[in-house]
């Protein structure tokens, strides 16, 4: 699915002594099965960009377009449904969203909400906790009774379910201890690969974007600033601190190395990878 | 949604009213509101909304605003004047379609009733409105003190409601969060029959009241290992201050008070 974002512009409570204008004429582009990374400071406009997509928010002015699929500002409710079918969003602390009096139950929501049979939901859900690797011996436990991690996999399990062509996260790890924040994102890169998902991540964490995505959106003051590949963007030490966001670990410690004298021909994805290599060259 | 209700608001600002004591401000509007229920004729009702007016424009805010944030109190208006139109009789006989009358007293009283209900609202709003929440609890609980003789635990009174205050915009993100996050995730409790839209409020309601118990967990720890033992002996961080235009102000009200006294009939 391509979405297309055309001129949008988006006015928290117009008129109003609040009046807030998050987002300004923006127009970009997400492909088809690409990974994308979404940075800025807080306040950029990132999280309203992406409950754009969503039709959570609806564009003061412009058009967003999924498809052929188009949210507008006065876009009917019917429409609205129909784009979530197909874009998924993984909201930071996905755990709070949780309800049901069991897991399966929890993750069967979504799916039973766009329409699928009682059965294919039990069967996706099943699938799809499966997937996440969650013990089914807690299927029928209630989610509360849960511990964070767990509940995680499971909020994310009941996204997944409803099988969206568009994967939207918003800071999916904050929160994690480092072995599960690795787990998570390798996580989202095998099932991008299984499922051919779109993946649109919107983080604090330079490393990560780094590492995952493809290409980079930058955001400030509701405007889209920089857009390009990762590695063009991500390495340009100058234009990262005119947004006041930080060099990638990796691309940090490899300059510093190549100032040294040492060569480096290719900046590898993430510190893990930059050891292994090194480690290589010595042998 | 939510999100021009104005009711219960307070919006930062440097205005004269903004400035004054939240107490003399209590007490000014309890009095307007005595005032309020002694007009009785066309002249007292356009008194008091000249006042009204007077005070949005010293308090610096739009009255036009004001009223589109007060929109869910119209409501209530309109049911209390169509109440007076088509039940109060005296006057001249306007219309008679048998079943129902309307008589000139009823739409008199209809309009001075309605008078009364807004004026009372837009002068309690003006004060939420120029005045934080937690400086209102502190004047309450200034103002309660000597109840403290009778064994009413006011510290703890005005304790519960600032956090109360304090956690309705927390909570109001929350269940925003929540709506967006299910609404991902296709509930519909927007459109559909009545039935399914009040079932569609379970998924918000219980994540909603887990957060809610979590937070107050929360926050009665960070209380405890703060040594917080209740009122006895504490000091106050801001410190109410009585000046003079906090006391013009009342004198100000009581002799408008005094006008309308004397042109009411």
């Amino acid at each position: 699915m391509n979405i297309l974002i055309d001129d949008v512009s988006v006015t928290y409570q117009p008129k109003t002594p609040f009046q807030y204008h998050a987002l300004k004429n923006i127009s970009t582009e997400f492909r088809t099965g690409k990974f994308y990374g979404i940075v800025g400071q807080t306040g950029s406009g990132k999280s309203t960009l992406v409950q754009l997509l969503n039709g959570l928010i609806l564009p003061t002015t412009g058009t967003v377009k999924i498809d052929d699929l188009e949210l507008k500002r006065r876009t009917k409710y019917k429409m609205i449904h129909e784009v979530r079918k197909y874009i998924g969003i993984v909201f930071q602390f996905p755990e709070h969203q949780l309800f049901e009096e069991t897991v399966l139950k929890d993750v069967m929501f979504g799916p039973m909400n766009m329409g699928v049979s009682e059965k294919d939901a039990q069967t996706r859900a099943l699938h799809y906790l499966n997937e996440l690797h969650v013990d089914p011996a807690l299927y029928e436990k209630s989610p509360f009774d849960l511990s964070g991690g767990q509940m995680r996999k499971v909020a994310l399990a009941g996204i997944l379910a409803m099988e969206p062509k568009v994967l939207i996260l918003d800071e999916p790890t904050a929160g994690l201890d480092p072995s599960s924040h690795k787990e998570t994102m390798e996580l989202f890169k095998r099932l991008r690969e299984e499922l051919k998902l779109t993946i649109i991540l919107v983080t604090h964490d330079m490393n990560d974007v780094f590492e995952y995505s493809d290409e980079v959106r930058i955001l400030e003051a509701g405007r889209i600033v920089e857009s390009g590949p990762t590695e063009d963007i991500l390495t340009d030490q100058k234009l990262l601190e005119r947004y006041s966001l930080n060099l990638p670990d990796v691309v940090r410690l490899s300059h510093d190395l190549i100032r040294k004298g040492h060569t480096i021909d290719k900046i590898p994805k993430s510190i893990d990878e930059f050891i292994v290599e090194w480690r290589l060259r010595d042998a | 949604m939510l999100s021009s209700m104005i009711l219960g608001r307070y919006i930062p600002g440097d205005s004269v009213i903004h400035k004054m004591d939240p107490r003399s401000k209590i007490i000014m509007t309890v009095l307007f509101m005595a005032i309020v229920f002694m007009a009785n004729n066309t002249l007292t009702y356009a008194a008091l909304i000249l006042f009204v007016l007077f005070v949005l424009a010293l308090a610096k805010l739009n009255p036009i605003f004001v009223i589109k944030g007060l929109k869910i109190v119209f409501v209530l208006l309109i049911f209390t004047f169509l109440m007076h139109l088509f039940l109060t009789k005296g006057g001249t006989v306007l219309i008679d379609a048998g079943w129902f009358t309307i008589e000139s007293e009823g739409i008199v009283r209809g309009v001075f009733i309605g008078t009364r209900l807004v004026m009372l609202v837009v002068i309690t709003t003006i004060m939420t409105l120029t005045t934080s929440p937690i400086s209102l609890t502190d004047a309450i609980e200034k103002m309660a003190h000597p109840l403290k003789k009778i064994k009413v635990p006011v510290h703890e009174i005005a304790m519960m409601m600032s956090i109360s205050l304090r956690f309705i915009p927390t909570l109001m993100d929350e269940t925003d969060k929540i709506i967006k996050a299910q609404s991902s995730r296709g509930s519909t409790f927007m459109t559909g029959k009545v039935k399914d839209r009040i079932k569609a409020l379970l998924p918000i309601i219980i994540p909603l009241f887990v957060s809610a118990f979590q937070r107050a967990e929360d926050m009665a720890i960070a209380m405890e290992v703060r040594g917080y033992t209740g009122g006895e002996g504490r000091t106050s961080f801001r410190v109410l201050k009585w000046t003079f235009k906090d006391t013009l102000g009342i004198i100000f009200v009581i002799l408008f008070g005094v006008l309308v006294w004397w042109l009411r009939t």
